[in-house]
């Protein structure tokens, strides 16, 4: 079944009816955005799906007591934020000495060039996972998914001075990290 | 030189300030090259951050939607749960309300026939109204202690606080209803508040 003109609060009261075709509508439309999401905590594309498929199941089982009257988005992305941690939890934390690999060689031209681009790429995704959990989710949240500062609020439940302090520590502490990625960034462009 | 304003930075690039803050950090910006050079770091790491599009890597939507589908709990009877808990829900306040308008209207006829059989209107139907002096109990209980008459004029410091007695009961009694019901409806509106607040919220895992 697809409902391509369907508005988000018909299918949501529809899926609150326990209609799982328009549950899974909303799913679809709402995919990119929570996997980005825990994507972005969680730094490994398996670890994301399963931390997506447990997060869209939550939302199911608690989307009875959802009001239609807020933001769905928000809402899914807060159980997602909750999902990418507890699937966290149970993997190897990450640890300071990763910070050794970041250590950016060179990227010249030609494919050589590009593997080091993609390279730089991931140890941009490391560099976000060593910041704490705090800290990364209202980064991930601002950054990536373009949330206002008062969206991030709600959807965490936490001050707006919070928000704000929380994405400062989280921006200074990624330009310590990815000092030598930036420099060569710079280099490069010079 | 004013002060720097690293902090507000992140915010100004974010377009997350208004009015004075942000004609304040503008001009700031304007003189202060150290804060340019923090600004224009701070978009090179936003630039940074975005250059990684890890969209390609994901398995489409629709794909992982049918593979969600089979790992969909069912939620067999929850709609009727819900909807007979909503009715009980709304049905508080409605009883509330109802226990009031009852307790008006009984207050008041008690009043009307109480006035009508004092008026002698209700003739032999009131009957079984209670009739002449009233007297508190404790009054009632002093009075046969000392064997006194309670209608005697002598008694007149007793007499009256047996009147402030009766007045005080006839007012009390109306009074502790509604505040009662009144505590009722108040105290409902403070979970219906609690719940609405509780409503949306899934509780984050520490932050």
């Amino acid at each position: 079944m697809t409902f391509p003109a369907e508005t988000e609060a018909s299918l949501v009261k529809k899926a609150q009816e326990g209609d799982r075709s328009a549950y899974g509508e909303l799913v679809r439309r709402h995919y990119q955005g929570v996997m980005t999401v825990v994507y972005r905590l969680c730094g490994d594309v398996q670890l994301a799906e399963d931390a997506a498929q447990d997060a869209f199941i939550q939302a199911w089982q608690h989307l009875s007591s959802f009001q239609p009257a807020s933001s769905l988005r928000n809402w899914l992305y807060r159980i997602a934020v909750n999902a990418a941690l507890d699937v966290l939890r149970r993997k190897p934390e990450m640890t300071l000495d990763d910070v050794q690999v970041l250590m950016v060689p060179d990227a010249g031209p030609g494919p050589e060039g590009l593997l080091l681009q993609q390279e730089r790429l991931a140890l941009v995704q490391q560099a976000i996972m060593l910041l704490a959990p705090a800290s990364r989710t209202v980064l991930v949240l601002r950054e990536y998914e373009g949330l206002s500062y008062q969206e991030i609020a709600v959807t965490l439940d936490i001050p707006l001075g919070t928000v704000m302090s929380r994405l400062n520590y989280a921006r200074n502490r990624l330009r310590e990290l990815l000092e030598p990625v930036m420099m060569s960034t710079e280099v490069e462009y010079a | 030189m004013r002060e720097h304003v690293t902090e507000w930075l992140g915010a100004y690039m974010d377009g997350e300030l208004q009015g004075l803050q942000r004609c304040q950090v503008e001009s700031h910006l304007v003189d202060c090259q150290t804060c340019r050079a923090e600004l224009e770091d701070l978009r090179e790491l936003s630039s940074l951050l975005h250059a990684a599009d890890p969209v390609k890597e994901f398995i489409p939507a629709d794909r992982f939607t049918a593979q969600l589908a089979l790992r969909l709990p069912r939620r067999t009877g929850v709609p009727m749960q819900k909807k007979a808990l909503e009715i009980c829900w709304w049905l508080i306040p409605a009883g509330v309300l109802a226990a009031w308008v009852f307790v008006q209207v009984l207050l008041l006829l008690s009043g009307a026939v109480s006035a009508a059989g004092q008026a002698g209107l209700l003739g032999r139907a009131a009957a079984w109204l209670p009739t002449g002096p009233q007297h508190g109990s404790w009054m009632v209980t002093v009075a046969s202690l000392l064997d006194l008459n309670l209608n005697e004029s002598g008694n007149l410091i007793l007499r009256t606080l047996d009147q402030i007695e009766l007045f005080g009961t006839d007012m009390l009694v109306p009074v502790i209803w509604q505040v009662a019901i009144s505590l009722m409806y108040i105290g409902w509106l403070l979970l219906y508040w609690m719940r609405s607040l509780q409503h949306n919220s899934i509780p984050l895992i520490d932050q």
